[in-house]
């Protein structure tokens, strides 16, 4: 007897036929065919399902015989149509399987359908796509069971759940797993394997929402979680109780959500954003920090371009600080009174923020040339006109920056280490994703080939290339198959890589050529490695590179799903064009997928270790020499002259506008 | 139980409070470039996103009533020199003796000409909208006549979502072939869940936000 099993441990991919697996249309299908070809007289479709309210009233009165077993879905029992004691769920003694009766799983969603001549019952769990196909079992006589059964635990793990199995108290647990938490266009979603309803309770003045969703683990999901939003403080996830998985959201700024379906248990749990100052549902004065959260922020947001018509006069820069937080990290403070526009540009070793409308206060810049740290090599404050500037930092090694405003202090740019850096490939879990594959055939080269034929052969060749480095890498897909999208990042998330890389080729007029790669939003860290695949991606030759961008600008604050739903540092490689005759002819020659797959692995490695051929310092030395290592740098603090601003500086003008290269 | 009850009251506000917010606009949105006008072209800096959220026009109407023309706005793809592609918006009038609501007329202008966002031959078989979803119903050649990249994915996507964004009723669009939910349209952009239409993006379509520091 299998006391324990997880399903959902074993790539879904893999779990069940394909066929079966793939989607809801497909399942859908099935069943459909299913029950033309096959159905006897006998044979129950259930249509409607729908979950019960409350755990019937007799759930837990004696069994009919010494076999009985309950199984439970948080506080719902699935047991036989109207707890009929006939259909209750059994041991068989046979063999310990537990069974159930196909129809208790309506109140999970489940649509089913007996084929009793072939002895099977599949199973369609119609909100997630998922799919099951069983033998059917035939209780003994003597029982006190009648009718057909399945195997509860093999069903229920099929269709996404997690089962356990409490012999002494003879309950088999049912429950959900998580496998999405993402904000998207402002709503948060939570995605789980079966259908639950969450709990929110708002705490610390509605900045810490706690969402508790019972009959459910949080399997996979990390602890810290990467919502890419500007008023997410942190987000975490993890298994508040045994019955119990837990979503905690700090907010910047007083936030609440609501359920767009609060009674209806779901898959998909999707939360909008409620005001916060309404009386109805809490007590709430008008003290300042109730006030929305696009007032209380209004300091750390842009204003709006479409009414910002004239430009702002220019912002007065006092002075440029420069900070060693520690051996890893580092701040540049631009002392001003209002926030001056800031427009970084990356390329290989040089991070420069261009200041398009600043004034620079004399000696500014001063004591910026005694800057000391791991990942600088020198700090520039050059003044281009009047009224523009830039600032340059020569880097030892590719970095992760952000960028915000605190008020009274100034313009705060943060330098680090990115994730999942500073050490070497080697031991890295990397998934590399061939996109498409299957029935879905992706874009139509002008000659004829498609675009999964070429993702795959170069995702191949990474994968090669990467192994070569020792690291441990999971395809996606490892033959010409069909996989759904949700399970591609699902099965990065399981994994608990350390990296994720796409691999397309992309389509659009004749004339667009060249690889691009893209990364969520404004990821610094995804920003950083897409920035390094880039680069070297430009040493292609053949094909040009377009650099790194951002997926905002294919879907506008929403992005690509397999990089938004990862939650480990992910890109997205198209390594061309389809649509143009010179791409596609390079696309399919091996040898330049061998140089596409190589280029893409030493880009990672830029990432990880560095770029010997760019960077001059290395916080993990490979033996390049006696200067390969890390020069430990007293701690300084530059501050140049503290002139004090004559400006009052009370709105803000757009802070900085991150320009995706 | 308690909870239950209070998630009712939340959500039975929610409309109530998104249409305090203005226009569906989200605590968790930044405040963004949404024209108060109809705009009839999108100026291309530097590296523009590949559409700009749609103007918001009132709400899906009636089909239009005899000689009063319902102007609606709807997309192309612009094709530059270079070959980059990108949605450009136009305003059409459609006739008043239609049977089909605007929102329906308007996505179905945009197929058939070789400019045309949406795959050839495309039709939409039901269009319905029930608090702020919008679930399009399309025929099955918008799926079959799709062999299109990630770009071209875009761009038939975001046509579809500024089109319908632009009637003030809708805040997020389920698209559905044949009446049923696909995986994708071409493989790269999940349809399994309604997208929310771009309303609020920072300029040149990135979040000014940086998610992590």
């Amino acid at each position: 007897m299998r006391s324990r099993l997880h399903a959902l441990d074993v790539t879904p991919a893999r779990r069940t036929r394909p066929g079966l697996r793939a989607f809801a249309p497909a399942a859908a299908a099935l069943l459909a065919a299913f029950a033309l070809s096959a159905c006897t007289p006998g044979a129950a479709l259930a249509q409607k399902p729908r979950i019960p309210a409350a755990p019937p009233a007799d759930a837990a009165a004696a069994p009919v015989s010494a076999e009985a077993v309950r199984v439970v879905f948080g506080e719902v029992t699935l047991s036989g149509a109207e707890n009929a004691p006939e259909r209750r769920p059994y041991r068989d003694p046979a063999d310990n399987e537990l069974c159930i009766a196909p129809e208790s799983l309506a109140a999970l969603g489940v649509t089913h359908i007996v084929d009793e001549q072939a002895g099977k019952a599949a199973f369609l769990l119609a909100e997630t796509g998922r799919s099951a196909t069983v033998a059917l079992r035939t209780p003994a006589d003597g029982s006190g069971r009648t009718g057909v059964f399945v195997p509860a635990v093999e069903t229920l793990e099929a269709l996404g759940g997690k089962c356990q199995f409490d012999a002494k108290a003879g309950v088999l647990h049912v429950r959900a797993v998580l496998t999405d938490v993402e904000i998207l266009g402002g709503q948060l979603r939570i995605r789980a394997t079966l259908p639950v309803i969450p709990k929110i309770t708002g705490t610390n003045n509605n900045r810490l929402l706690i969402f508790d969703i019972p009959a459910a683990e949080v399997g996979a999901l990390p602890k810290n979680l990467t919502l890419p939003d500007p008023n997410v403080e942190k987000a975490r996830s993890g298994q508040f109780s045994e019955d119990v998985a837990r979503v905690v959201l700090e907010t910047k700024a007083p936030a609440r959500f609501g359920l767009l379906n609060p009674d209806k248990p779901a898959t998909l749990l999707v939360m909008n954003p409620l005001p916060v100052n309404r009386p109805e549902t809490i007590v709430v004065s008008n003290k300042p920090e109730q006030q929305p959260i696009e007032q209380t922020t209004a300091a750390a947001q842009p204003a709006p371009r479409a009414s910002s018509a004239k430009t702002p006069p220019p912002t007065r820069v006092r002075a440029v600080a420069f900070e060693r937080v520690s051996d890893t990290q580092a701040r540049i403070i631009l002392r001003a009174g209002s926030a001056p526009t800031a427009v970084p540009s990356q390329t290989e070793g040089r991070l420069v923020f261009s200041l398009p409308n600043v004034t620079l206060a004399s000696g500014a810049g001063d004591g910026l040339e005694r800057a000391e740290h791991p990942l600088l090599k020198g700090i520039e404050l050059i003044a281009r006109s009047a009224t523009q500037a830039q600032l340059a930092l020569n880097l030892t090694r590719a970095v992760t920056f952000s960028v915000r405003m605190e008020p009274g202090r100034g313009l705060v740019i943060d330098l680090g280490l990115p994730r999942g850096s500073g050490g070497r490939v080697a031991g890295k879990t990397i998934i590399v994703d061939a996109g498409h594959g299957g029935n879905d055939r992706g874009a139509r080269g002008v000659n004829g080939t498609y675009e999964k034929a070429v993702n795959f052969a170069v995702a191949r060749k990474l994968a090669e290339e990467l192994r070569a480095m020792d690291a441990n890498v999971i395809m996606t897909r490892d033959t010409d198959e069909f996989v759904p999208l949700g399970e591609r990042s699902f099965i990065a998330n399981r994994a608990g890589a350390d990296f994720f890389i796409s691999i397309h080729a992309d389509s659009a007029g004749a004339a667009a050529r060249g690889s691009t790669v893209y990364y969520h939003a404004n990821l610094p860290s995804a920003r950083t490695l897409a920035q390094c695949i880039a680069d070297r991606l430009a040493q292609m030759g053949t094909i040009p590179s377009r650099g790194a961008r951002s997926d905002y600008k294919l879907y506008p604050g929403d992005g690509l799903s397999v990089l938004r739903r990862s939650q480990m540092v992910a890109v997205l490689v198209e390594c061309g064009y389809m649509s143009n005759s010179a791409d596609v002819r390079q696309l399919v020659e091996p040898s330049v997928q061998d140089k596409i797959a190589r280029l893409i692995a030493e880009g990672l490695r830029d990432y990880v270790e560095g770029n010997p051929d760019v960077d001059t310092r290395f916080l993990n030395p490979r033996g390049r020499g006696e200067d390969g290592g890390v020069r430990v740098a007293a701690s300084l603090v530059t501050e140049a002259v503290a002139e004090t601003a004559a400006g009052t500086a009370v709105i803000v003008p757009p802070l900085v506008a991150p320009q995706v290269p | 139980m308690k909870t239950q009850k209070k998630n009712q009251a939340y959500f039975a506000l929610a409309g109530a409070a998104l249409a305090a917010l203005g226009a569906g606009t989200s605590l968790f949105a930044l405040p963004g470039c949404r024209p108060s006008t109809p705009t009839t072209t999108v100026t291309a800096t530097t590296d523009p996103p590949i559409v700009s959220p749609p103007p918001r026009t009132g709400d899906l109407g009636e089909p239009g009533e005899p000689g009063k023309p319902r102007k609606v706005v709807v997309y192309e793809v612009a094709t530059n020199a270079d070959g980059d592609q990108r949605l450009e918006s136009r305003e059409i009038a459609l006739t008043g003796d239609r049977v089909k609501t605007p929102a329906t007329a308007a996505l179905e202008s945009m197929t058939g000409s070789a400019t045309s966002p949406l795959p050839k031959g495309t039709k939409v078989l039901s269009l319905n909208i029930d608090n702020g979803l919008a679930t399009v119903d399309f025929s099955r050649e918008f799926r079959d006549n799709f062999e299109g990249g990630d770009t071209q994915e875009a761009l038939v996507i975001n046509a579809v979502l500024a089109t319908l964004g632009q009637f003030e009723t809708v805040r997020e669009v389920q698209i559905l072939v044949e009446g049923q939910k696909i995986d994708s349209l071409g493989g790269n952009k999940e349809l399994t869940a309604p997208l929310p239409v771009p309303q609020t993006v920072g300029e040149n379509g990135s979040p000014d936000g940086d998610g992590s520091a």
